[in-house]
């Protein structure tokens, strides 16, 4: 019996792995090209091109880096957070180094940190969980780690608000300087059902803290919180990772009250750029370009939901289906922002930008590296 | 002319616009296809400005933008605000739901 050699087995081993790739290739090409013959309307096959198109791409983002660089080590001093104007260039700045790093490990010390923001908690778990989402194996997943603070309501405050619980780390606080009704912990939801509990949640908490008028009251809760938490549910979602987080802290002696939303989606950019509406955008696609389209889709109507409209090209001109124009979800949330008077940011991807109480943007730009995991939204609602 | 009760013959939070939200459970989409088919169907019912169906708007806790754009102002890609307002009454609705509703049939069907 002829011995075939070990060059030889592995040999036939790839060509049997490549010859069961083609045919699950020619299978899915079939059932795709099967489903676009299925559909009927122009605008209905559109639609479907364009969720498969998303899908690929969101594959291709989630992509498995090499974390094989040296050791790295990130130094966070003072006061870590966006709450207040005076850090927010620090946050922005620290944010970039470290959220696209790509060494074996990441210490992250905060010896000198005197104060940490919940828009830091929510920060530091994003990076954690986009971490996990494209680790390449188990042996190559990157180690994330910090040492205690000097300041001991640093310490505090990081197992109060949750943040212990999540990293599986022991740690304990002092009731007395942080009251469990003042704070809504740090939550990673993953289940669909969850938004509508945590929308009545987040409405009781900052109901009973905050310095607001009946309609602006309804305003929060029927515009901000509804349009935000169905951007999270439907845009910051993959096939990788369903899960989105909010935080929410009163601070009296600041009186304000801190609510930050997040998810590790796309990002506002790639959900324009890769959804239906991409050739009414005319920014060019690149880093440096996500402020400007985070204030596009605030300004116009735009939408980035595989839903939206398509426009049909014709000769001259497109149109789109007839009677629509395009999504306004977070113009909305600028207004309703705007009459309640709420200070609030996004930040998504490499992009920011920051809202004064009156509406006007404050802030506005990118990094060249990601500031964010995924697309935060901070706001500052004045308390009582 | 049917008055239809929303909290109870539907559901007291209005959020989500379609299947893609959250669970997509109570959205706009089945609320329209439920109490507003006819509607959409059959012209005849917009020849008059007599009121074709009123929405009690009574223990209505939550009504998002994006749900009264796909609900209401869906019928702006025929039909002018005043027109749809003539159709569909609203009682019982406070006065940021019903400011919520108006905007969003000036703005139009938005996708």
């Amino acid at each position: 019996m002829e011995q075939l050699s070990k060059s030889q087995r592995n040999l036939n081993k790839t060509k049997q792995y490549q010859k069961l790739k083609k045919e699950k290739l020619i299978s899915n090409r079939t059932k795709h090209y099967k489903r676009i013959r299925e559909l009927n309307s122009y605008f209905s096959k559109k639609n479907y091109e364009q969720e498969v198109h998303r899908r690929r791409f969101i594959k291709s983002l989630y992509k498995t880096y090499k974390y094989n660089r040296e050791p790295a080590v990130v130094k966070i001093d003072k006061s870590f957070g966006i709450e207040e104007n005076q850090d927010i260039d620090r946050y922005l700045d620290k944010a970039a180094e470290f959220v696209d790093f790509d060494s074996r490990s990441l210490f992250i010390d905060i010896k000198d940190c005197e104060r940490i923001w919940p828009s830091a908690i929510v920060l530091l778990v994003s990076l954690k969980k986009w971490v996990e989402l494209c680790y390449e194996t188990k042996f190559n997943n990157p180690a994330i780690y910090s040492g205690d603070s000097n300041c001991k309501e640093v310490n505090d405050y990081l197992s109060h608000c949750g943040f212990y619980d999540f990293v599986h780390r022991d740690g304990s606080h002092d009731e007395k300087c942080f009251p469990d009704n003042q704070i809504v912990k740090i939550q990673r939801e993953l289940e669909l059902g969850s938004v509508e509990k945590r929308h009545y949640e987040l409405f009781q908490f900052v109901d009973s803290h905050a310095d607001f008028d009946e309609d602006q009251r309804e305003l929060f809760k029927d515009w901000i919180l509804t349009e935000i938490l169905n951007n999270v549910s439907e845009h910051g979602i993959s096939t990788k990772d369903r899960g989105w987080w909010l935080i929410a802290q009163y601070h009296p002696t600041h009186k304000i009250i801190s609510l930050c939303i997040a998810d590790n989606g796309i990002g506002i950019r790639y959900s324009l750029m890769t959804g239906p509406q991409r050739d009414q955008i005319y920014i060019e696609s690149k880093r440096e370009n996500d402020g400007k389209f985070i204030a596009l889709a605030t300004k116009e109507k735009i939408s980035g939901a595989i839903e939206a409209s398509v426009s049909q090209k014709r000769f001259m001109s497109s149109r789109f289906e007839r009677g629509s124009t395009r999504g306004h979800g977070l113009a909305r949330i600028r207004e309703a922002c705007e009459e309640c008077e709420i200070r609030w940011s996004i930040l998504s991807h490499c992009g920011y930008v920051f809202f004064d109480k009156d509406g006007r943007m404050e802030k506005i730009g990118a990094k060249s590296k990601r500031v964010f995991a995924g697309t935060m939204y901070q706001l500052n609602i004045k308390a009582k | 002319m049917k008055t239809i009760s929303v909290a109870t013959e539907f559901y007291p939070r209005l959020a989500n616009r379609d299947e893609r939200q959250d669970d997509g459970s109570h959205n706009a989409v089945i609320f329209r296809e439920k109490f507003l088919k006819e509607l959409i169907t059959d012209p005849k019912h917009w020849e008059n400005d007599e009121c074709f169906i009123v929405f009690d708007f009574l223990s209505v806790d939550i009504l998002g933008p994006s749900f009264a754009n796909e609900a209401f102002a869906y019928f702006t890609k025929s039909y002018k605000p005043e027109k749809i307002l003539s159709k569909i009454c609203f009682i019982n609705i406070s006065r940021i739901k019903m400011r919520t509703i108006k905007k969003e049939l000036s703005d139009g069907y938005s996708r």
